[in-house]
């Protein structure tokens, strides 16, 4: 078998290369950013961590020494194929690659919900506030609100106080009882994670409400005030709890939405998480795919956090070497002790996790008929509305096709589940497994230019 | 070194997005849309939205979160 293609280099992907390398294999690590590390250890040109740097540098140093390792950073795959056990990925920067061992860890991205005024300049993804702020110290404003659900809500709020923006307030949408406890079920290191935050949070006295959500942003060009409302278990505002504040800013996240659109351009099997209903790559215990030599690891394959990613990672580069015939079952075993035990641990507590942080329905009750649902179309609810009641849409992709939701740039990257969960609302169903999987089918993964299609066609 | 932004000269530095560099500037609008002519500015700044969108070097659509500012670069920004 040949050189194995990691698409990916974050946790997932840097653990996997170390692993290969490590049975004698090499392998290639494509990444769109200019750096690896992924989100997680996002950094800029002189990588930083306020903590968890440790394990990032491990892993970046010993990539860096070995020179069976190659990384191709800032470089996009904008199109993949699988056919008879080979995978093809198409670069933006003019070639292609191909191998029949390959690696699927492409992360995941902020799952959005809208509400009016969450296209204004000012308003961001709880990731994006992160991501700016690591990547370069920008800050998404001076005085922000931090809105949505999930833990993720706490490190994104402690780094920005610490940069330096007033923080006035974090958000909870679900009603979490004995927050912190609930973080530490899983080891100590996390209960140590949390105290941390709320220790940052409380010396910059910043209220963290739960129960609470943004349900409007207002401004003349960009946000400077924002409507938040408590809301019942349900996510449905409470009437007449309706608060006006002013800031300039704010970071919103509902969890992430594992990133597909390559695993399904290489016809991988999917199935659907029983809790959240996200997409997620079907993998077994070696984490190979319903494709022979093609394997997934990290939040594609389900959101689980970084632990989880080094883990799937390793345990898919192991599995990787043995079946490139680089080390035997028996090395493998060994090498394996207790990976298997932790996975499944930190899978069931990622699980307990979305159970508490799910988004609930009673979010369509911020939206009101002029509220944009499709950012790059700028599809309004109303319009939505207008091609299933009128035009008699009654499936996603037919809403789709009528309305142009989900046609623009991002090809439904952030729309895909909105549209999917409104359209099934209003018909008073639920959205099909394979609606929820139609989302994920962009062949053109990126756009690229005519030459390079050009270039690549010859 | 220099790029243009609008077709004025101005000193930038190197390793930055060219998003983070506009916000830094406090250029939070990045464009206008296509229907309602309204503000858009970064929403995921990690390349997936597709809201951040400017004319880089005369190519239209560029990722402002995600291209890397170089000497030279000649960006359009509408607001």
């Amino acid at each position: 078998m040949s050189r194995t293609i990691i698409i990916g280099g974050g946790p997932a992907g840097m653990s996997a290369a170390v692993e290969i390398a490590r049975s004698g294999g090499d392998a290639l690590i494509i990444d769109s950013n200019p750096r690896l590390g992924g989100q997680y250890w996002r950094h800029g040109e002189n990588a930083q961590f306020s903590h968890d740097g440790a394990r990032f540098f491990a892993l970046q140093d010993e990539i860096d020494r070995e020179p069976k390792i190659e990384v191709r950073a800032g470089t996009q795959v904008w199109r993949a194929a699988h056919l008879d056990g080979v995978s093809s990925l198409w670069l933006n920067d003019g070639t292609a690659v191909t191998s029949d061992s390959l690696l699927i860890a492409t992360g995941a991205y902020d799952r959005s919900l809208p509400f009016p005024g969450w296209d204004l300049p000012g308003s961001m993804t709880a990731g994006g506030a992160q991501a700016i702020l690591k990547a370069s110290g920008a800050l998404l404003g001076r005085s922000v609100f931090i809105a949505g659900t999930g833990p993720f809500l706490l490190p994104v709020a402690a780094l920005l106080v610490e940069a330096g923006v007033k923080v006035l307030g974090v958000l909870e949408a679900n009603r979490v009882n004995g927050w912190l406890n609930h973080l530490g079920a899983v080891d100590l290191s996390k209960m140590k994670d949390a105290a941390r935050y709320f220790k940052v949070l409380a010396g910059a006295k910043v209220p963290i409400r739960m129960g609470y959500a943004i349900i409007e942003a207002r401004g003349n060009g960009h946000i400077e005030e924002v409507v938040i409302a408590k809301v019942d278990r349900n996510f449905a505002v409470k009437p007449g709890t309706m608060e006006v504040h002013k800031c300039d800013a704010i970071a919103t996240g509902w969890g992430f939405t594992p990133d597909l659109t390559i695993a399904h351009s290489l016809g991988v099997s999917t199935d659907v998480h029983p809790i959240d209903r996200s997409v997620i790559i079907h993998v077994d215990a070696f984490q190979e795919t319903s494709q022979r030599g093609v394997f997934a690891a990290g939040e594609s394959t389900g959101v689980g956090g970084v632990d989880l990613a080094l883990i799937e990672g390793r345990v898919a580069g192991i599995a990787i070497a043995v079946q490139r015939g680089l080390i035997t079952t028996i090395d493998a075993k060994k090498r394996s002790v207790g990976l298997a035990q932790e996975r499944s641990k930190i899978r069931k507590f990622a699980d307990a996790l979305l159970s508490v942080y799910k988004i609930r329905e009673g979010w369509r009750s911020w939206i009101n008929p002029q509220t944009i649902l499709c950012r790059c179309e700028e599809v309004t609810f109303h319009q939505l509305r207008n091609v299933i009641h009128d035009l008699g849409a009654n499936d996603v992709r037919t809403a789709k096709l009528l309305s142009r939701s989900g046609m623009g740039l991002c090809q439904g990257r952030v729309c895909g589940r909105i549209v999917a969960d409104v359209v099934a609302g209003e018909i008073g169903i639920q959205a099909t497994d394979d609606e929820l999987r139609g989302i994920h089918n962009r062949p053109i993964a990126h756009p690229i230019s005519l030459q390079t299609l050009a270039d690549q066609g010859n | 070194m220099k790029i243009y932004l609008n077709g004025v000269e101005i000193e930038a530095t190197e390793n930055e997005s060219v998003g983070t560099f506009l916000l830094k500037r406090r250029q939070q609008v990045l464009r206008k849309t296509r229907f309602q002519d309204q503000p858009r500015g970064m929403f995921c700044g990690i390349g997936v939205c597709f809201d951040c969108v400017v004319t880089i070097d005369g190519v239209t659509n560029q990722r402002a979160c995600i291209t890397q500012l170089r000497s030279g670069m000649r960006i359009e920004v509408t607001s």
